[in-house]
């Protein structure tokens, strides 16, 4: 299969739990699905949603750290209280995005918008752009990624989803589902597709 | 096309606490205030956050350049005060959330069309831990004690020009910027109404894109200046115009034998393998006296790239500064 790979990197990222309101953020170890089609979107200007593009990605980072932060509590009206919080953000993140449209390289060759991993002060760089074909083949590692639930053999984190959200006021999240969150790799027994230079299996995730 | 401004500094902070993590509850004496910092394996990173590097830079602008800041303390009856593109220059460039009532509009976002990264430590460091008295009181001294550090931060950012003075009225986070009140402001401001989006006359937009850069050579702020005075102006930096929202300069400097020490030949590679969505030259500003060695070093690579588009335009940080916003009229598009 034809597939368009690029390699995206920063310095820092924080992807937020859903769940979290107040108080301290952790940040999830990969990017949701949903994160990653945002970032799709940011680099093609336009809303880019399942339908459009089917995705795989391989996230990796190099240590967490917290960081202090300003926010402003709004509420209707006219009043908005600030408040301090810590925030988890993971430091030297690197996203290996496999797309199964290697049209869309023009895109990340000249994203529309600033390409960013969470926050906006988690700048990033496209740094490669390669077009590969992924064979299929059993018995590679599979991991440091999210995968649907259910997937045999894996574990780790279990966390409802979405695949993508809405551009509209306020934006409305869709296809929410349980995710695995593996922040290692782990031997994947059945045939999934496979990057011979990387040496790891891709999830791919179907529309 | 996206015209982006890319940018690229180095901060010398020898003998700093630039940005602060306060107390751990957990610390056997309780006042000590840590330094923020990156914990990688046995290395440890100070850094600035990235919200600490805007304040710096909107109260430069402010102070320096007599921006108009967008007021925080409103008063119940005045309601456009605030979120207001328009009249203040920083609501435009750094972007604001604000729910206002329904009937005057609802919630209007605008996203900052200036991204910086947090200023992070290229070496990694063990901060030291300084001990202060207070003892200008009757009875016992108090102790206490903070951290600090010796080494030079990274920090990239990026600068949308097609969105500068740009105010949209779509029905799409952060592009709801928008709300009635403020399009009368906006057309009593000279503000062109172009399909959904309101644009501030070009020399507006101009003005504030050459301001946001001019205050750098400037930047001023940070913790701990009495006891520290760290001047936190770039010492190094990197300007150049491109074709998109990728941020090049992420790769440029390295640890080298535990010093910070700038990649040329990542640099180069930056030149050649996106030539064609630069749009201006490279422009390069040291400061005397910080990484003295880079001077031939730079110098080699302007007379390297003389012939060819893009050149490389090498000074000190003001000149490089000055000359670079002179070709922001032809990048506003």
């Amino acid at each position: 299969m034809k597939v368009l790979r690029i390699k995206i990197e920063g310095w820092t990222a924080s992807f937020r739990y859903p769940g979290f309101i107040s108080g301290f953020q952790p940040t999830l170890p990969v990017p949701p699905v949903s994160t990653v089609y945002g970032l799709i979107s940011a680099a093609r200007g336009e809303l880019t949603v399942p339908a459009d593009v089917n995705i795989g990605y391989v996230f990796d980072f190099e240590s967490k750290a917290v960081d202090l932060e300003t926010i402003y509590e709004l509420s209707p009206g006219l009043s908005a209280k600030s408040n301090v919080i810590k925030r988890e953000f993971l430091y030297n993140p690197t996203l290996y995005l496999y797309l199964d449209r290697p049209d869309f390289e023009k895109h990340f060759r000249k994203p529309r918008y600033p390409l960013l991993f969470g926050r906006s002060g988690d700048l990033a760089k496209v740094s490669e752009l390669k077009e590969l074909e992924l064979e299929e083949e059993a018995g590679k590692r599979l991991g440091k990624t999210i995968l649907p639930f259910g997937i045999k053999g894996a574990y780790g984190l279990v966390q409802a989803l979405p695949s993508h959200f809405t551009d509209t006021i306020p934006r409305k999240a869709v296809g929410v589902k349980p995710y695995l969150l593996m922040d290692e790799f782990f031997v994947y027994p059945e045939k999934c597709l496979f990057d011979p230079e990387m040496d790891w299996a891709v999830w791919l995730h179907k529309n | 096309m996206t015209r982006t401004v890319n940018g690229f500094m180095l901060i010398d902070a020898p003998h700093s606490a630039l940005n602060n993590a306060g107390n751990d509850s957990s610390e056997r004496t309780e006042n000590i205030v840590r330094v923020k910092v990156i914990r990688k394996g046995r290395k440890v990173y100070p850094y600035v956050s990235g919200q600490a590097l805007r304040y710096w830079w909107r109260t430069t602008l402010e102070e320096k350049f007599d921006w108009k800041v967008s007021p925080i303390e409103r008063e119940k009856k005045i309601a456009f005060t605030n979120a207001n593109p328009v009249e203040y220059d920083d609501d435009d460039v750094f972007g604001y959330m604000r729910a206002l009532k329904k009937a005057d509009g609802g919630t209007v976002t605008r996203l900052s069309v200036l991204k910086n990264s947090p200023l992070v430590s290229v070496t990694g460091q063990v901060p030291t831990e300084d001990f202060g008295v207070m003892a200008r009181h009757e009875g016992d001294p108090v102790p206490y004690e903070h951290e600090f550090y010796s080494t030079v931060l990274k920090g990239i950012f990026s600068l949308d020009l097609g969105n500068i003075g740009v105010f949209y009225k779509s029905e799409k986070t952060g592009y709801k910027n928008m709300y009635p009140e403020l399009e009368a402001i906006a057309e009593k401001n000279g503000a062109a109404q172009v399909e959904s989006k309101w644009v501030m006359p070009a020399e507006v937009r101009t003005k504030r894109a050459k301001d946001v850069l001019k205050a750098l050579p400037y930047l001023a702020g940070g913790a701990k200046q009495t006891s520290h005075l760290t001047d936190v102006s770039p010492k190094l930096l990197i300007l150049v115009g491109i074709d998109g929202g990728n941020h090049l300069f992420m790769n440029l400097v390295r640890e080298e034998n535990g010093e910070a020490s700038l990649d040329i030949e990542a640099l180069e590679d930056v030149i050649s393998d996106y030539s064609d969505i630069l749009l201006t030259d490279i422009y390069i500003g040291r400061r005397k006296g910080f990484m003295e060695e880079l001077d031939p070093v730079l110098k080699a690579l302007t007379e390297k790239y003389a012939g060819n588009s893009p050149k490389v335009i090498y000074g000190s940080i003001n000149e490089t500064v000055d000359s670079f916003v002179q070709v922001i009229p032809g990048l506003m598009g």
